[in-house]
């Protein structure tokens, strides 16, 4: 068992801490650390290297990356996909059991053509292109557990077969085509959240049996967040012990856990490093 | 002090290490301390 952690120096206020916020994990022989930016070292020496725009191109319109980049927000973008997506190659191939990858924008609201808040590339749908082209993977599942549904990844995958995205939000359950909504009251237990994670794995991802398992995780949703649904800090944790498990049963343990939406630092100093526990473990 | 999951380069030889333990000292190579490397951080959405 190895685990990856994926992980480019940010700006912004929630990770702060990191990576000295990894203590007494680092040190750990099956932990593997990428790391990037340094300014001594040129953009391409790191295990993130800028995701080319062809690639983009095989997911998102040129005319809506061309509009990412008048933003001014595309390197931070980029890089958060380049994490995935090197996760996602290194977790197939064998070089790893499983990942985390730090990301300072989300995937799931940005779609073929439009995208919207705090994400800007679609770093799932990529990783998935670039796994069916060259690497022959059929099947995938991604498990969305941010506490707003995700737009853009629906979008992107509402006829596609071989993808199977199970969203938890506030929107009404629906499903079309390996594509799940499971409806989320505004309030809930954990005991409740979990439970209904729990039924939707064994109804749509055991049967599915994906190949790889990407995991979009926010903790949006958590009490005191700008998402807040109710959940405590510990359901975050059991959430990460039943997706660990449902993918050492259905992908040999093939999961790739990709920071999503979610500001606080305390939170994300609280949880990063025991979900990676767990990752390892 | 050395710090937890930062790189330090030797100016001498040009070797590269990257602290996955943090203790009292600062890593040395070539009997000269090592450089601590200065990260670029990018923008992000919070």
């Amino acid at each position: 068992m190895s685990t990856g952690i994926f992980f480019h120096y940010q700006q912004g206020e929630r990770l702060k801490d990191f990576p000295q916020a990894l203590d007494g994990i680092l040190e750990e022989d099956n932990v593997f650390f990428y790391d990037a930016l340094y300014l001594s070292k040129p953009k391409y020496s790191f295990d993130l290297e800028p995701i080319p725009l062809e690639t983009l191109h095989t997911i998102h319109s040129p005319g809506m990356i061309n509009r990412v980049k008048v933003t001014g927000n595309f390197e931070g973008p980029l890089y958060s996909a380049a994490g995935t997506l090197s996760a996602a190659i290194k977790v197939w191939s064998g070089e790893l059991s499983n990942a985390l990858v730090f990301t300072g924008y989300g995937d799931h609201h940005a779609g073929s053509n439009f995208f919207g808040g705090g994400c800007y590339l679609n770093g799932a749908a990529i990783e998935i292109h670039e796994l069916q082209e060259k690497f022959g993977a059929k099947r995938f599942a991604i498990i969305d557990t941010d506490a707003h549904h995700g737009d853009g990844t629906w979008e992107l995958f509402e006829n596609d077969p071989t993808v199977l995205y199970i969203c938890f939000c506030s929107g009404s359950s629906q499903e079309k085509n390996q594509n799940v909504n499971v409806h989320i009251p505004p309030k809930v237990r954990d005991s409740e959240y979990l439970s209904l994670a729990r039924d939707a794995f064994q109804k749509w991802v055991k049967p599915f049996q994906p190949e790889i398992i990407f995991w979009n995780w926010g903790y949006d949703g958590t009490i005191g967040e700008y998402g807040d649904i109710g959940l405590t800090l510990e359901s975050h944790l059991q959430m990460t012990r039943e997706i660990k498990k449902l993918a050492n049963e259905v992908c040999r343990g093939r999961l790739i856990v990709v920071l999503c939406g979610g500001s606080r630092r305390d939170y994300a100093n609280f949880l990063i490093p025991r979900i990676i526990r767990i990752l390892i473990d | 002090m050395s710090q937890l999951g930062k790189r330090y380069r030797c100016e001498e030889c040009g070797t590269e290490i990257l602290c996955t333990k943090a203790g009292e000292g600062i890593p040395v190579c070539c009997d000269k301390e090592m450089q601590l490397q200065e990260p670029r951080p990018l923008p992000s959405s919070d």
